[in-house]
Protein backbone atom coordinates (compact mmCIF):
# COMPACT_ATOMS: atom_id res chain seq x y z
CA UNK A 1 0.00 0.00 0.00
CA UNK A 2 1.20 3.43 -1.06
CA UNK A 3 1.41 5.64 1.93
CA UNK A 4 0.17 9.79 1.11
CA UNK A 5 3.61 11.34 1.99
CA UNK A 6 1.80 14.01 3.95
CA UNK A 7 1.00 12.90 7.38
CA UNK A 8 -2.54 14.00 7.55
CA UNK A 9 -4.71 16.45 5.60
CA UNK A 10 -4.32 20.27 6.81
CA UNK A 11 -7.82 21.10 8.38
CA UNK A 12 -9.17 24.36 8.09
CA UNK A 13 -8.47 26.50 10.87
CA UNK A 14 -7.84 30.05 12.07
CA UNK A 15 -5.26 32.03 12.10
CA UNK A 16 -3.40 33.16 15.84
CA UNK A 17 -4.26 36.33 17.45
CA UNK A 18 -2.05 37.53 20.09
CA UNK A 19 -3.45 39.15 23.47
CA UNK A 20 -2.68 42.02 22.34
CA UNK A 21 -4.29 42.37 19.08
CA UNK A 22 -7.25 40.87 21.16
CA UNK A 23 -7.92 43.30 23.19
CA UNK A 24 -8.08 45.36 19.99
CA UNK A 25 -11.08 43.61 18.73
CA UNK A 26 -8.75 42.15 16.60
CA UNK A 27 -10.40 38.12 15.92
CA UNK A 28 -8.64 35.41 14.35
CA UNK A 29 -9.05 35.15 10.17
CA UNK A 30 -10.55 31.89 9.28
CA UNK A 31 -8.16 30.23 6.87
CA UNK A 32 -9.05 27.26 4.72
CA UNK A 33 -8.43 26.05 1.17
CA UNK A 34 -11.79 27.30 -0.39
CA UNK A 35 -9.78 30.42 -2.09
CA UNK A 36 -11.77 31.95 -5.05
CA UNK A 37 -10.32 34.06 -7.45
CA UNK A 38 -12.97 36.15 -9.43
CA UNK A 39 -10.41 38.29 -10.93
CA UNK A 40 -7.86 37.48 -13.78
CA UNK A 41 -4.34 38.14 -14.70
CA UNK A 42 -4.30 41.00 -16.88
CA UNK A 43 -3.15 39.87 -20.19
CA UNK A 44 -0.78 40.96 -22.48
CA UNK A 45 -3.33 43.16 -24.47
CA UNK A 46 -4.68 44.72 -21.75
CA UNK A 47 -0.84 46.08 -20.98
CA UNK A 48 -0.34 46.85 -24.55
CA UNK A 49 -3.68 48.60 -23.93
CA UNK A 50 -2.19 50.04 -20.97
CA UNK A 51 0.97 51.73 -22.99
CA UNK A 52 -1.63 52.43 -26.19
CA UNK A 53 -3.95 54.64 -24.61
CA UNK A 54 -0.77 56.35 -22.44
CA UNK A 55 1.56 56.97 -25.01
CA UNK A 56 -1.20 59.47 -26.87
CA UNK A 57 -2.15 61.00 -24.08
CA UNK A 58 1.05 61.50 -22.44
CA UNK A 59 2.29 62.91 -25.53
CA UNK A 60 -0.05 65.41 -25.78
CA UNK A 61 0.32 66.37 -22.09
CA UNK A 62 3.99 66.53 -22.12
CA UNK A 63 4.45 68.27 -25.84
CA UNK A 64 1.75 70.20 -27.96
CA UNK A 65 -0.96 70.73 -24.80
CA UNK A 66 1.24 71.04 -22.17
CA UNK A 67 0.91 75.27 -22.64
CA UNK A 68 -2.56 74.75 -23.05
CA UNK A 69 -3.04 72.94 -19.93
CA UNK A 70 -0.48 75.10 -18.36
CA UNK A 71 -3.17 78.34 -19.28
CA UNK A 72 -5.93 76.59 -17.94
CA UNK A 73 -4.72 75.94 -14.69
CA UNK A 74 -3.78 79.39 -14.50
CA UNK A 75 -6.84 80.80 -15.63
CA UNK A 76 -8.97 78.64 -12.86
CA UNK A 77 -6.65 77.76 -10.10
CA UNK A 78 -9.03 76.74 -7.73
CA UNK A 79 -10.08 73.33 -6.88
CA UNK A 80 -7.62 71.87 -9.57
CA UNK A 81 -8.58 68.06 -8.27
CA UNK A 82 -11.68 68.88 -9.80
CA UNK A 83 -10.09 70.25 -13.01
CA UNK A 84 -7.62 67.47 -13.73
CA UNK A 85 -9.79 64.85 -12.90
CA UNK A 86 -11.93 66.53 -15.29
CA UNK A 87 -9.99 66.46 -17.92
CA UNK A 88 -8.24 62.59 -16.99
CA UNK A 89 -11.64 61.49 -17.61
CA UNK A 90 -12.59 62.97 -20.82
CA UNK A 91 -9.36 61.83 -22.17
CA UNK A 92 -9.83 58.37 -21.50
CA UNK A 93 -13.02 58.25 -22.34
CA UNK A 94 -12.30 60.12 -25.56
CA UNK A 95 -9.12 57.11 -26.41
CA UNK A 96 -11.67 54.39 -25.64
CA UNK A 97 -14.53 55.37 -27.94
CA UNK A 98 -11.90 56.27 -30.44
CA UNK A 99 -10.46 52.53 -30.16
CA UNK A 100 -13.50 51.03 -30.13
CA UNK A 101 -14.36 52.78 -33.92
CA UNK A 102 -10.80 51.47 -34.75
CA UNK A 103 -12.18 47.78 -33.92
CA UNK A 104 -10.18 47.56 -30.30
CA UNK A 105 -12.17 47.15 -27.58
CA UNK A 106 -10.23 48.21 -24.55
CA UNK A 107 -10.83 45.98 -21.03
CA UNK A 108 -12.16 48.90 -18.36
CA UNK A 109 -10.74 46.93 -15.77
CA UNK A 110 -7.26 48.56 -16.86
CA UNK A 111 -8.78 52.48 -17.13
CA UNK A 112 -8.32 53.43 -13.22
CA UNK A 113 -4.41 52.95 -13.47
CA UNK A 114 -4.52 54.86 -17.12
CA UNK A 115 -6.16 57.73 -15.74
CA UNK A 116 -4.19 57.58 -12.55
CA UNK A 117 -0.76 57.95 -14.52
CA UNK A 118 -2.25 61.67 -16.51
CA UNK A 119 -3.79 63.12 -13.36
CA UNK A 120 -0.04 62.02 -12.20
CA UNK A 121 1.63 63.62 -15.37
CA UNK A 122 -0.71 66.73 -15.26
CA UNK A 123 -0.40 67.59 -11.16
CA UNK A 124 3.63 67.16 -11.91
CA UNK A 125 3.29 70.09 -14.43
CA UNK A 126 0.94 71.89 -11.82
CA UNK A 127 3.47 71.61 -9.39
CA UNK A 128 6.56 72.39 -11.78
CA UNK A 129 4.48 75.66 -12.90
CA UNK A 130 3.64 76.66 -9.19
CA UNK A 131 -0.02 76.48 -9.44
CA UNK A 132 0.14 73.58 -6.76
CA UNK A 133 2.20 73.93 -3.40
CA UNK A 134 1.32 70.35 -1.76
CA UNK A 135 2.78 70.69 1.65
CA UNK A 136 4.01 66.68 2.19
CA UNK A 137 3.80 63.83 -0.08
CA UNK A 138 0.70 62.58 1.72
CA UNK A 139 -1.26 65.85 0.54
CA UNK A 140 0.05 65.18 -2.97
CA UNK A 141 -1.60 61.25 -2.87
CA UNK A 142 -4.74 62.72 -1.54
CA UNK A 143 -5.11 65.47 -4.33
CA UNK A 144 -4.65 62.69 -6.64
CA UNK A 145 -6.99 60.34 -5.12
CA UNK A 146 -9.87 63.38 -5.09
CA UNK A 147 -9.04 64.26 -9.00
CA UNK A 148 -8.79 60.37 -9.91
CA UNK A 149 -12.38 60.16 -8.22
CA UNK A 150 -13.61 63.29 -10.41
CA UNK A 151 -12.29 61.71 -13.53
CA UNK A 152 -14.47 58.34 -12.73
CA UNK A 153 -17.51 60.73 -12.39
CA UNK A 154 -16.54 62.44 -15.42
CA UNK A 155 -16.21 59.10 -17.86
CA UNK A 156 -19.18 58.13 -16.25
CA UNK A 157 -20.79 60.96 -17.55
CA UNK A 158 -19.67 60.73 -20.78
CA UNK A 159 -21.01 57.29 -21.27
CA UNK A 160 -19.29 54.24 -21.88
CA UNK A 161 -21.58 51.55 -23.33
CA UNK A 162 -18.64 49.06 -22.82
CA UNK A 163 -19.16 49.34 -18.80
CA UNK A 164 -19.76 46.48 -16.74
CA UNK A 165 -21.51 46.92 -12.93
CA UNK A 166 -20.62 43.97 -11.82
CA UNK A 167 -16.67 44.17 -13.27
CA UNK A 168 -16.58 47.25 -10.92
CA UNK A 169 -18.16 45.53 -8.21
CA UNK A 170 -15.98 42.65 -8.34
CA UNK A 171 -13.10 44.16 -8.28
CA UNK A 172 -14.34 45.95 -5.24
CA UNK A 173 -14.97 42.49 -3.18
CA UNK A 174 -11.72 41.43 -4.38
CA UNK A 175 -10.01 44.90 -2.75
CA UNK A 176 -12.03 44.43 0.72
CA UNK A 177 -11.06 40.55 0.60
CA UNK A 178 -7.39 41.21 0.02
CA UNK A 179 -7.89 38.09 -2.46
CA UNK A 180 -4.57 39.01 -4.26
CA UNK A 181 -1.19 41.13 -3.34
CA UNK A 182 -1.28 44.12 -3.81
CA UNK A 183 1.30 44.58 -6.69
CA UNK A 184 -1.19 42.12 -8.65
CA UNK A 185 -4.28 44.32 -7.78
CA UNK A 186 -2.38 47.37 -9.30
CA UNK A 187 -1.41 45.29 -12.28
CA UNK A 188 -5.15 44.33 -12.79
CA UNK A 189 -6.40 47.77 -12.22
CA UNK A 190 -3.83 48.94 -15.39
CA UNK A 191 -0.48 50.16 -13.41
CA UNK A 192 2.50 49.90 -15.10
CA UNK A 193 4.49 47.93 -12.42
CA UNK A 194 8.05 48.24 -14.62
CA UNK A 195 8.82 51.54 -14.95
CA UNK A 196 11.41 53.42 -12.40
CA UNK A 197 13.06 55.89 -14.30
CA UNK A 198 16.12 57.99 -12.70
CA UNK A 199 16.21 61.79 -13.65
CA UNK A 200 19.71 62.34 -15.39
CA UNK A 201 22.22 63.85 -12.95
CA UNK B 1 5.71 51.94 -26.39
CA UNK B 2 8.40 54.47 -28.28
CA UNK B 3 6.04 56.78 -27.73
CA UNK B 4 5.88 56.55 -23.73
CA UNK B 5 9.72 56.72 -24.09
CA UNK B 6 9.11 60.16 -26.27
CA UNK B 7 6.59 61.41 -23.18
CA UNK B 8 9.21 60.11 -20.68
CA UNK B 9 11.98 61.92 -22.13
CA UNK B 10 9.49 65.08 -22.37
CA UNK B 11 8.68 64.89 -18.71
CA UNK B 12 12.18 64.59 -17.23
CA UNK B 13 13.30 67.69 -19.47
CA UNK B 14 10.18 69.84 -18.44
CA UNK B 15 9.84 69.00 -14.74
CA UNK B 16 13.34 67.83 -13.83
CA UNK B 17 12.69 64.47 -12.17
CA UNK B 18 10.38 61.67 -12.95
CA UNK B 19 6.87 61.48 -11.60
CA UNK B 20 5.79 60.05 -8.72
CA UNK B 21 3.45 56.92 -9.13
CA UNK B 22 0.25 57.70 -6.54
CA UNK B 23 0.28 55.53 -3.74
CA UNK B 24 -1.49 52.15 -4.25
CA UNK B 25 -4.14 52.26 -1.67
CA UNK B 26 -5.22 55.52 -3.32
CA UNK B 27 -6.03 53.24 -6.59
CA UNK B 28 -7.95 50.58 -4.49
CA UNK B 29 -10.09 53.29 -2.97
CA UNK B 30 -10.85 54.74 -6.01
CA UNK B 31 -11.81 51.28 -7.52
CA UNK B 32 -13.71 50.77 -4.07
CA UNK B 33 -15.85 54.31 -5.25
CA UNK B 34 -16.71 52.35 -8.68
CA UNK B 35 -17.65 49.22 -6.83
CA UNK B 36 -19.85 50.68 -4.23
CA UNK B 37 -21.17 53.31 -6.49
CA UNK B 38 -22.48 50.35 -9.11
CA UNK B 39 -23.43 48.83 -6.30
CA UNK B 40 -25.30 51.71 -5.46
CA UNK B 41 -26.63 52.03 -8.71
CA UNK B 42 -27.56 48.36 -9.02
CA UNK B 43 -29.14 48.10 -5.68
CA UNK B 44 -32.47 49.12 -6.54
CA UNK B 45 -32.92 46.21 -9.10
CA UNK B 46 -31.17 43.90 -7.43
CA UNK B 47 -32.78 43.49 -4.07
CA UNK B 48 -35.44 41.46 -5.87
CA UNK B 49 -33.40 39.72 -7.66
CA UNK B 50 -30.84 38.72 -5.05
CA UNK B 51 -32.94 37.82 -2.30
CA UNK B 52 -32.83 34.03 -1.54
CA UNK B 53 -29.93 34.23 -4.41
CA UNK B 54 -26.94 34.16 -1.58
CA UNK B 55 -27.87 33.76 2.00
CA UNK B 56 -25.71 36.58 4.32
CA UNK B 57 -24.69 34.06 6.96
CA UNK B 58 -21.69 32.77 7.77
CA UNK B 59 -22.90 29.57 9.13
CA UNK B 60 -25.62 29.42 6.87
CA UNK B 61 -24.45 29.72 3.50
CA UNK B 62 -26.35 29.89 0.79
CA UNK B 63 -29.23 29.51 3.04
CA UNK B 64 -32.35 31.25 1.36
CA UNK B 65 -33.17 34.51 2.50
CA UNK B 66 -31.22 34.51 5.53
CA UNK B 67 -31.55 38.04 6.52
CA UNK B 68 -30.98 40.60 3.99
CA UNK B 69 -29.28 39.97 0.78
CA UNK B 70 -26.71 42.43 1.62
CA UNK B 71 -24.19 44.15 0.19
CA UNK B 72 -21.26 42.21 -2.22
CA UNK B 73 -19.13 43.30 -0.45
CA UNK B 74 -20.37 42.19 3.09
CA UNK B 75 -20.91 38.12 2.26
CA UNK B 76 -19.26 35.60 4.66
CA UNK B 77 -17.32 33.77 1.70
CA UNK B 78 -16.23 35.11 -1.65
CA UNK B 79 -18.44 32.46 -3.42
CA UNK B 80 -21.61 33.95 -1.92
CA UNK B 81 -20.95 37.97 -2.69
CA UNK B 82 -19.83 36.18 -6.67
CA UNK B 83 -23.12 34.71 -6.79
CA UNK B 84 -24.49 38.00 -5.10
CA UNK B 85 -22.84 40.07 -7.96
CA UNK B 86 -24.30 37.46 -10.52
CA UNK B 87 -27.80 37.92 -9.25
CA UNK B 88 -27.69 41.61 -9.96
CA UNK B 89 -29.27 43.77 -12.81
CA UNK B 90 -26.64 45.10 -14.43
CA UNK B 91 -28.28 46.09 -17.60
CA UNK B 92 -30.89 48.28 -15.45
CA UNK B 93 -27.73 50.16 -13.81
CA UNK B 94 -25.73 50.57 -17.07
CA UNK B 95 -28.23 53.48 -17.82
CA UNK B 96 -26.98 56.70 -17.06
CA UNK B 97 -23.67 57.90 -14.90
CA UNK B 98 -22.94 54.51 -12.99
CA UNK B 99 -19.75 56.32 -11.18
CA UNK B 100 -22.06 59.49 -9.81
CA UNK B 101 -21.30 60.30 -6.57
CA UNK B 102 -24.92 60.01 -5.80
CA UNK B 103 -24.86 56.72 -6.79
CA UNK B 104 -21.56 55.99 -4.32
CA UNK B 105 -24.03 57.61 -1.61
CA UNK B 106 -27.05 55.01 -2.14
CA UNK B 107 -24.60 52.16 -2.13
CA UNK B 108 -22.55 53.59 1.13
CA UNK B 109 -26.22 53.71 2.42
CA UNK B 110 -26.61 50.05 1.20
CA UNK B 111 -23.57 49.05 3.35
CA UNK B 112 -24.29 50.95 6.41
CA UNK B 113 -27.55 49.19 6.42
CA UNK B 114 -25.81 45.59 6.53
CA UNK B 115 -23.44 47.11 9.11
CA UNK B 116 -26.22 48.43 10.90
CA UNK B 117 -27.45 45.03 11.74
CA UNK B 118 -24.38 44.65 13.57
CA UNK B 119 -25.48 47.56 16.06
CA UNK B 120 -28.51 47.67 18.26
CA UNK B 121 -29.21 50.96 17.35
CA UNK B 122 -29.98 52.62 13.54
CA UNK B 123 -27.21 53.95 12.42
CA UNK B 124 -26.66 57.65 11.23
CA UNK B 125 -27.15 58.36 7.77
CA UNK B 126 -28.33 54.99 7.00
CA UNK B 127 -31.69 53.32 7.28
CA UNK B 128 -30.99 50.07 8.72
CA UNK B 129 -33.83 47.74 9.59
CA UNK B 130 -32.52 45.30 11.63
CA UNK B 131 -32.17 45.67 15.60
CA UNK B 132 -29.56 42.59 15.75
CA UNK B 133 -27.04 41.06 14.13
CA UNK B 134 -28.03 38.32 11.81
CA UNK B 135 -26.09 35.07 12.67
CA UNK B 136 -22.74 34.98 11.60
CA UNK B 137 -23.51 38.31 9.43
CA UNK B 138 -20.86 40.74 10.02
CA UNK B 139 -18.84 38.19 12.34
CA UNK B 140 -18.54 36.26 8.86
CA UNK B 141 -17.95 38.71 6.82
CA UNK B 142 -15.18 40.01 9.31
CA UNK B 143 -13.26 36.94 8.84
CA UNK B 144 -14.44 36.16 12.76
CA UNK B 145 -16.80 33.73 11.75
CA UNK B 146 -16.44 30.69 13.88
CA UNK B 147 -18.52 31.68 16.52
CA UNK B 148 -21.82 33.36 14.97
CA UNK B 149 -23.30 35.83 17.19
CA UNK B 150 -26.87 34.45 18.12
CA UNK B 151 -29.81 36.04 16.26
CA UNK B 152 -31.29 37.92 19.80
CA UNK B 153 -28.07 39.08 20.63
CA UNK B 154 -27.95 43.33 20.33
CA UNK B 155 -24.30 44.48 20.68
CA UNK B 156 -23.63 48.11 21.48
CA UNK B 157 -23.34 50.18 18.52
CA UNK B 158 -19.55 52.13 19.69
CA UNK B 159 -18.32 48.47 20.78
CA UNK B 160 -19.54 46.66 17.08
CA UNK B 161 -18.03 49.81 15.33
CA UNK B 162 -15.34 50.04 17.36
CA UNK B 163 -14.13 46.06 16.94
CA UNK B 164 -15.46 46.22 13.25
CA UNK B 165 -12.81 49.40 12.19
CA UNK B 166 -10.31 47.76 14.59
CA UNK B 167 -10.42 44.41 12.42
CA UNK B 168 -10.40 46.74 8.99
CA UNK B 169 -7.34 48.46 10.26
CA UNK B 170 -5.42 45.96 11.30
CA UNK B 171 -5.67 43.56 7.98
CA UNK B 172 -7.62 44.98 5.34
CA UNK B 173 -7.77 48.54 4.17
CA UNK B 174 -10.91 47.61 2.16
CA UNK B 175 -13.15 47.53 5.20
CA UNK B 176 -11.39 50.94 6.93
CA UNK B 177 -12.18 52.49 3.53
CA UNK B 178 -16.03 51.49 3.78
CA UNK B 179 -16.09 52.03 7.30
CA UNK B 180 -14.04 55.24 7.22
CA UNK B 181 -16.57 56.75 4.15
CA UNK B 182 -19.79 55.87 6.02
CA UNK B 183 -19.17 56.73 9.18
CA UNK B 184 -17.07 60.02 9.06
CA UNK B 185 -19.26 60.93 5.58
CA UNK B 186 -16.37 62.42 4.36
CA UNK B 187 -13.88 61.86 1.24
CA UNK B 188 -10.25 60.06 0.47
CA UNK B 189 -8.60 62.67 2.76
CA UNK B 190 -10.36 62.24 5.87
CA UNK B 191 -9.99 57.81 5.08
CA UNK B 192 -6.54 58.72 4.14
CA UNK B 193 -5.73 60.48 6.92
CA UNK B 194 -7.20 56.96 9.10
CA UNK B 195 -4.54 55.36 7.38
CA UNK B 196 -2.22 57.56 9.15
CA UNK B 197 -3.83 56.70 12.53
CA UNK B 198 -3.07 52.49 11.38
CA UNK B 199 0.47 53.23 11.05
CA UNK B 200 1.00 55.00 14.65
CA UNK B 201 -1.27 51.96 15.61
CA UNK B 202 1.27 49.54 14.62
CA UNK B 203 4.84 51.36 15.27
CA UNK B 204 3.10 51.65 18.89
CA UNK B 205 2.72 48.05 19.41
CA UNK B 206 5.84 47.49 17.60
CA UNK B 207 6.87 50.03 20.41
CA UNK B 208 5.83 48.06 22.83
CA UNK B 209 6.77 44.27 21.87
CA UNK B 210 10.30 46.09 21.69
CA UNK B 211 9.87 47.39 25.19
CA UNK B 212 8.89 43.58 26.38
CA UNK B 213 12.13 42.14 24.70
CA UNK B 214 14.09 41.04 27.68
CA UNK B 215 11.45 41.51 30.45
CA UNK B 216 9.91 38.81 32.18
CA UNK B 217 6.64 38.36 30.49
CA UNK B 218 6.48 42.31 30.96
CA UNK B 219 7.94 42.40 34.14
CA UNK B 220 11.50 44.13 34.31
CA UNK B 221 14.40 41.67 35.14
CA UNK B 222 14.91 41.19 38.51
CA UNK B 223 12.17 42.80 39.86
CA UNK B 224 11.73 39.79 42.07
CA UNK B 225 8.33 38.53 40.64
CA UNK B 226 7.99 34.82 40.62
CA UNK B 227 5.33 33.49 38.02
CA UNK B 228 3.24 32.39 41.05
CA UNK B 229 2.74 36.21 41.60
CA UNK B 230 1.49 36.46 37.92
CA UNK B 231 -2.48 37.20 37.25
CA UNK B 232 -4.19 34.78 36.31
CA UNK B 233 -4.66 36.03 32.98
CA UNK B 234 -1.32 36.88 31.62
CA UNK B 235 0.41 35.57 28.82
CA UNK B 236 2.40 33.39 30.81
CA UNK B 237 -0.25 31.28 32.37
CA UNK B 238 -2.23 31.50 29.06
CA UNK B 239 0.91 29.77 27.19
CA UNK B 240 1.22 27.51 29.82
CA UNK B 241 -2.61 26.75 29.69
CA UNK B 242 -2.61 25.73 26.16
CA UNK B 243 0.24 23.74 26.37
CA UNK B 244 -1.19 21.64 29.46
CA UNK B 245 -4.14 21.10 27.39
CA UNK B 246 -2.70 19.93 24.60
CA UNK B 247 -0.34 17.70 26.54
CA UNK B 248 -2.14 16.38 30.03
CA UNK B 249 -6.00 17.89 30.23
CA UNK B 250 -8.20 20.66 31.72
CA UNK B 251 -6.45 23.73 32.36
CA UNK B 252 -5.10 24.88 35.23
CA UNK B 253 -5.35 28.07 36.39
CA UNK B 254 -2.49 29.40 38.28
CA UNK B 255 -0.98 26.05 38.62
CA UNK B 256 2.70 26.28 37.51
CA UNK B 257 5.44 23.87 35.52
CA UNK B 258 8.97 24.65 35.13
CA UNK B 259 9.86 24.81 32.03
CA UNK B 260 6.41 25.31 29.95
CA UNK B 261 6.52 28.24 27.41
CA UNK B 262 4.98 26.90 23.94
CA UNK B 263 2.04 24.53 23.11
CA UNK B 264 3.62 21.47 21.33
CA UNK B 265 1.86 19.16 19.33
CA UNK B 266 3.03 15.97 20.96
CA UNK B 267 2.65 14.67 23.95
CA UNK B 268 6.58 14.89 24.92
CA UNK B 269 7.37 15.30 28.21
CA UNK B 270 8.10 19.02 29.78
CA UNK B 271 11.54 19.81 30.35
CA UNK B 272 12.46 19.65 33.99
CA UNK B 273 15.20 22.08 34.34
CA UNK B 274 15.70 20.93 38.20
CA UNK B 275 17.39 18.42 36.83
CA UNK B 276 21.06 18.27 37.15
CA UNK B 277 23.13 15.72 35.10
CA UNK B 278 25.21 13.61 37.07
CA UNK B 279 27.54 12.36 34.35
CA UNK B 280 30.93 13.43 34.67
CA UNK B 281 32.55 15.59 32.03
CA UNK B 282 35.43 14.66 30.66
CA UNK B 283 38.30 16.70 28.73
CA UNK B 284 38.81 15.40 25.30
CA UNK B 285 41.93 13.59 24.48
CA UNK B 286 44.52 16.30 22.79
CA UNK B 287 44.80 16.38 19.34
CA UNK B 288 47.80 15.94 17.48
CA UNK B 289 48.59 18.08 14.61
CA UNK B 290 50.61 16.01 11.50
CA UNK B 291 53.08 17.45 9.80
CA UNK B 292 51.49 18.07 6.42
CA UNK B 293 52.91 15.60 3.73
CA UNK B 294 54.47 16.55 1.10
CA UNK B 295 52.27 17.06 -1.77
CA UNK B 296 52.91 16.25 -5.32
CA UNK B 297 53.00 19.35 -6.34
CA UNK B 298 55.63 21.26 -5.11
CA UNK B 299 56.80 24.16 -6.70
CA UNK B 300 59.47 24.65 -4.10
CA UNK B 301 61.45 21.34 -4.26
CA UNK B 302 62.62 20.18 -6.57
CA UNK B 303 62.21 16.69 -5.85
CA UNK B 304 58.15 17.05 -6.28
CA UNK B 305 56.81 14.59 -8.95
CA UNK B 306 55.50 17.59 -11.21
CA UNK B 307 58.41 20.04 -10.71
CA UNK B 308 60.29 20.44 -14.03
Amino acid sequence: MVKDGRAQQIPTGQSVVSPEDAELGIQPERLGSQMSDPLQEPTKEEESQVDMLLGGILDFVWGDGYDEIKGRMERSPNNLQQTIGGWAGRMVNVEVKSAAEGGVNVSRDILIGVAAEIINAVAEIAKKEKLWKPANDKEEEQFQGEALMYALEKYGELGDEGLNPQKSMEMAMSILREEQPEAQMMSQLGVRQKEEAKPYG
Amino acid sequence: MGSIVKSIGKAIKKVGKFVVKAAPYILMAVALYAGIAAYGATAATASAAASGAAGAGAAGAGAAGAGAAGAPFLHATAAQSTAYIASTNAAAAASGNMFSYANYEAGTKELATNIGKMSGTPLTGGSPTGTSIPAGDMSGAMGGGTAPVAETASVGWYEGVKNYIATAMDGNKGYALIAGSQLLGTGISAIAAAFDDTEEKKLAFAEKQLKQQGTHFGFAPGEGRTPEEMPADSPFWMGYNQNLAMNAGAPVPGAFAHGIKQPTTSNRRTLNYDYSPKGVVTQSAAKTFNKKPQGMINLNQKGGVLNG
